[in-house]
């Protein structure tokens, strides 16, 4: 049985999904249908700020990409900055778009060093014959493909109707007057601000209720491209892919130095490192942990980096105990701090109760509030984002109706036992959330290992479903790895990276198509970058698909 | 057609003509035009009207000078003609009659009272946008927890909720000579703070300048803009042509056509020339009273009426030019309060030969007094003048808005939204029932014009109530509460309620009453 078939079986036994009064915003289910049809008949995925600026700057030539304020986009916590329904088109983005189109087309035709640059490919001749072999050269750069003859011809006869043409000067100035404009066309054109990807119609095929069209090799290139460096394809990418074809192998792209940014941000974003760098915790009973969310952060992201560097798999983000310290985090983790300082981070072996990423104080202390760690947070966060297991969102005022819990219970476990325990919460909590939090009941607010609580021994035992049975734990170490082995966990950590490369959620037959990666990351310890470019070269990526009603 | 209307309107603002090419040449006919033109203007006077009081009390000896005269029953409505807003009683017509050319336009409603009367400016104030009572909280003036100045709307204004609902942004608010305190537009506080007043813009040079942006792009760099945009459209489309996309992918290129339109739209409004003589109304860089934000060098030298026509005019070209051009949903035009209207560009001073002197500010003339803080010891003998004063204002403020109501009448977008003369008090003596509200527009069809009705539920006659507490409970008990007129004009602009039906659950928090919120079902198409 695949990982993802696991889930689906697991969910059923977890039967833990939305409720009368759920939020339908807020719930994490997958949507219905008519959602899915959106999501899958995209073919115009908008640029990221990076990517369009990465783009003009190979366009352009530019020596660095320009950096400009766009309207950020907004990114839902349960998404990826990749996923294009966050990437919005209004107003206020064109505008920043025009603005930015201007100032470089300005800099590109009245900076001499820049100019000579941009028209190194024009060539000699009169102005309209450089601007004719300029466009068709250098455009591709823009537009991610060659022009067509029409649109060459069209963007000539607009460059050689600029009112000032005929009057300038010389042939230079005649070239500045028409790439004034057109530059600007360009920078805010469909075909440079979207991924544009219509696919091969003649090779389009019907599966069950989607149509789906592979990429041609320059969409395929590009979509690589972009996925892997934010940046458009080169040229050498374009005619390397449409050689090899569907053999083309992508491991060196992801092998290479640049993927590994972007890569680490698929990361950053699933194990919540970005949002435990403004982690805030109570002074009084956290004297001297200001900006310890800065610290926690850049743990991480050494941590993650260096299993992705390392060929590291799953297993070892999870699992693995390496880490970088620097002074505060040494103390925090019980380390000897002996020559630490606060700003050099030293590679170190973590204690044996911690176990990969999420024993670390970036995950454990912002699955946390000011005083106190949450287990609710920690165990939601483990259903969605580990397992995959849907979760309905709290009935409406549940929060608010909790009991308050009494004074004798002393224990985090106990109160957030007591304050679940009514019957419109424990259908979720008793079974599935709560459980799944305990497990790291023995790291507190801000990631320390507590082994007693207010005269109490700190409980982490508990029992949580893996591929649909119930096993059972003895803390936070124990889950990961009874976690690390199932088959549940590596179909959901695929799932996540391959709607991460998509920009999108996945198709009922995109996720069945992605058992052979799970197998590999389960069953042969693929690395990440292993995973990665199986899904890079699976169906789902190099094609479009759409979903017919 | 809205696209030839807002070249008039250009034209009449002058020296804005430069995309008229490009707008002739925009061809949209494969293209959606979902493009959302709603927007809500408010234009506040102070100090109430000059009208008939109808539940008795200090002025019911008057003339009424505002309403139409018309004999309208409770609950009922008579149609607005040009005759009627025109008709005359001894050579004088009544202010809502400088009104007549849009007289299908408008909706006039009367009987309307606001949550909480007590109060005497400030409390009024924003309780006639929010249909809240006020609170008396700030801690600012813990220590002074009667006075006027402590009074705090309980949320937002009708004009962010509306602007915010529509598209995220915030009203903008034009003070005319107001001083940065117009009590008019207010944001929710943060966490469950006070609301905090909407910035305001008081000087018309720099409100252009911050609304439009583009008052430093020449003609030659705005043509090049307009070119290229004009080929950007033209790829657009053409993309959106190709039968390979899916219906999502189309639906995004709409979205980006109509977003890219509204900028063109907001483009169209760039003067060629700053320095252009027909732009100097608005922007007025040759003429130091419109660039001299200080008010004081005016008052001293005898021409203060005239910057006060000036400023109030700019502002209103300037809520015209915004709305015509998409740069705001929602903005409030709050005119002058506590200023010297002695020109006579609103009325003759010397016709009226007041025997004790003139009595000097608009506050003061409102209570029929010499000066203010005398409100409660009027000089009748000289009330009649004063309510002939408070009239010609009334006048100057209805000759204003109906200023704005042509521009936006030529410019072609008056019915695509709600334009509404409201005033934070009805009489010069407090009251705060029969406010007038004028709405002109008719939100894209959703509001029903050309009425004048009367929203009391049950007649009054004049005399009827002689102490303030009989006056203030029948028309507690008989006008229709202001929370139900403003979720009227929410609804009809699309707005809606938690539950998604027609705004109806706006405001309505009422002192130590039941909360009256809903809509006015019959003022909706």
């Amino acid at each position: 049985m695949s990982g993802l078939l696991i889930v689906a079986a697991s969910l059923g036994a977890a039967g833990c999904i939305g409720k009368i009064g759920d939020n339908p915003a807020t719930t994490s289910d997958p949507a219905p249908t008519e959602v899915e049809t959106a999501e899958h008949g995209v073919r115009l995925p908008r640029l990221s700020h990076t990517q369009w600026s990465r783009t003009a700057q190979a366009f352009l030539r530019l020596t660095d990409p320009p950096l400009f304020m766009m309207r950020p986009d907004t990114i839902s916590g349960e998404g990826f900055e990749t996923d294009d329904r966050t990437r919005v088109i209004d107003s206020t983005l064109l505008r920043d778009y025009r603005a930015a189109a201007e100032a470089l087309a300005d800099q590109s035709v009245d900076n001499p060093e820049a100019f000579a640059k941009l028209v190194v490919d024009a060539g000699e001749g009169d102005a309209p014959t450089r601007l004719r072999r300029l466009i068709t050269v250098a455009w591709p750069r823009a537009y991610r493909r060659p022009l067509t003859t029409d649109e060459i011809d069209r963007y000539v006869a607009i460059g050689l109707a600029e009112p000032d043409y005929a009057e300038a000067g010389n042939d230079d100035d005649r070239l500045k007057v028409a790439l004034r404009v057109l530059i600007r066309i360009t920078l805010q054109s469909p075909h440079f601000v979207y991924r544009v990807e219509l696919g091969d119609p003649a090779a389009e095929v019907q599966q069950g209720k989607y149509r789906i069209r592979p990429l041609t090799p320059n969409e395929y290139a590009t979509r690589l491209a972009y996925t892997l460096f934010d940046a458009p394809p080169d040229e050498a990418l374009i005619a390397a892919v449409t050689a090899d074809g569907p053999a083309f192998d992508v491991s060196k792209l992801v092998d290479d130095p640049r993927a590994r940014e972007t890569i680490l941000r698929f990361h950053k974003a699933l194990y919540s490192v970005d949002a435990s760098r403004s982690m805030i915790k109570d002074s009084g009973k956290f004297p001297g942990m200001e900006g310890l969310g800065l610290d926690a952060a850049a743990e991480a992201e050494l941590f993650l980096d260096e299993v992705v560097k390392n060929g590291g798999s799953l297993r070892d983000l999870l699992l693995s105990r390496t880490t970088f310290v620097n002074q505060r985090l040494a103390s925090i983790y019980g380390l000897p701090t002996d020559g630490l300082t606060a700003d050099q981070f030293t590679p170190a072996e973590l204690p044996a109760e911690r176990a990969g990423i999420l024993t670390r104080v970036s995950w454990t202390g912002n699955e946390a509030d000011l005083f106190e760690r949450s287990s609710i947070l920690r165990g939601v966060y483990v259903t969605r984002k580990l397992l995959c297991a849907p979760l309905g969102a709290p009935p409406n005022g549940a929060v608010e109706a909790a009991p308050k819990p009494p004074p004798e219970l002393v224990s985090n476990r106990d109160k957030v036992s007591f304050r679940t325990g009514g019957s419109a919460c424990e259908g979720c909590h008793k079974e599935i959330i709560n459980p799944n939090g305990f497990a790291f009941e023995g790291f507190d607010a801000i990631g320390r290992f507590l082994t007693d609580e207010n005269g109490a021994k700190v409980d982490s035992t508990g029992e949580t479903i893996l591929n649909g049975e119930r096993v059972s734990f003895t803390g936070a170490r124990d889950f990961l790895e009874l976690a690390a082995e199932a088959e549940q966990t590596h179909g959901c950590y695929v799932n996540h990276l391959d709607a991460w490369v998509l920009g999108r959620s996945l198709a009922d037959f995109e996720r069945a198509d992605a058992a052979p990666t799970v197998e590999l990351s389960i069953h042969e310890r693929a690395s990440v970058r292993a995973i990665l470019a199986a899904l890079l070269t699976a169906p789902a990526f190099r094609s479009v698909v759409r979903e017919v009603p | 057609m809205i696209r030839s209307g807002r070249r008039r309107f250009l034209a009449g603002l002058g020296g804005l003509l430069v995309a008229l090419p490009f707008l002739e040449g925009l061809e949209r006919s494969t293209m959606a035009d979902t493009m959302d033109r709603r927007f809500f203007l408010h234009f506040r006077q102070w100090f109430g009207v000059q009208q008939r009081p109808r539940f008795g009390g200090k002025y019911k000896d008057e003339q009424e000078g505002f309403w139409p005269d018309a004999p309208i029953a409770p609950n009922g409505s008579v149609a607005l003609t040009r005759q009627l807003l025109e008709k005359s009683t001894n050579g004088e017509i009544r202010a809502t009659g400088e009104l007549a050319d849009f007289a299908s336009s408008l909706l006039m409603l009367r009987g309307v009272r606001v949550m909480d009367m007590n109060g005497l400016h400030r409390p009024h104030l924003v309780q006639a946008m929010t249909g809240s009572r006020y609170q008396a909280t700030n801690p600012n003036f813990a220590n002074d927890p009667g006075s006027d100045n402590n009074a705090w709307p309980m949320h937002e204004t009708l004009d962010t909720l509306i602007a915010r609902s529509i598209d995220g942004t915030m009203p903008f608010v034009f003070e005319t000579l107001v001083n940065n305190d117009a009590q008019t537009s207010y944001r929710n506080g943060e966490n469950g703070a006070i609301p905090i007043q909407n910035p305001s813009l008081n000087h018309p040079s720099a409100a252009y300048a911050q609304l439009f942006g583009q008052a430093q792009l020449d003609a030659k760099s705005a043509a090049l803009r307009l070119r290229a945009s004009d080929a950007v459209l033209a790829e657009l489309k053409s993309l959106r042509s190709d039968t390979r996309l899916s219906a999502e992918d189309r639906r995004r290129l709409d979205a980006h056509f109509d977003a890219m339109n509204e900028v063109e739209t907001k483009l169209q409004c760039m003067p060629p020339d700053v320095h252009d003589p027909s732009m100097s109304a608005v922007l007025d860089s040759d003429k130091p009273k419109l660039s001299d934000p200080s008010k004081s060098r005016w008052e001293s030298s005898g021409h203060f009426n005239e910057y006060v026509d000036s400023v109030a005019d700019a502002f209103i070209q300037i809520a015209a030019l915004g709305v015509s051009c998409g740069a705001f949903r929602a903005a409030n035009i709050v005119m002058c309060p506590d200023t010297n209207f002695n020109h006579s560009s609103v009325f003759d001073e010397g016709s009226l030969d007041f025997q004790q002197g003139f009595p000097g500010q608009y506050h003061a003339l409102s209570h029929r007094a010499f000066t203010t803080g005398e409100q409660d010891n009027p000089d009748f003998t000289e009330l009649e003048k004063g309510a002939i004063a408070h009239h010609r204002i009334d006048r100057w403020h209805a000759r204003k808005f109906a200023k704005l109501l042509g521009l936006l009448r030529d410019a072609g977008v008056l019915d695509q939204g709600l334009t509404v003369w409201s005033n934070e008090n009805a009489f010069g003596n407090h009251w705060a029932y029969d406010m007038p509200y004028i709405v002109a527009g008719n939100a894209g069809g959703k509001l029903k014009t050309g009425l004048f009705v009367d929203l009391q539920s049950a007649a009054v006659e004049p005399g009827d109530s002689v102490d303030d507490a009989s006056i203030m409970s029948a028309a507690m008990s008989k006008q229709m509460p202001c929370s139900r007129l403003l979720n009227t004009l929410g609804a009809a602009l699309g707005l809606t309620s938690a539950d998604k039906s027609p705004l109806s659950d706006f405001g309505g928090i009422q002192n130590n009453l039941p909360t009256i919120t809903g809509n006015l079902p019959s003022l909706l198409t």
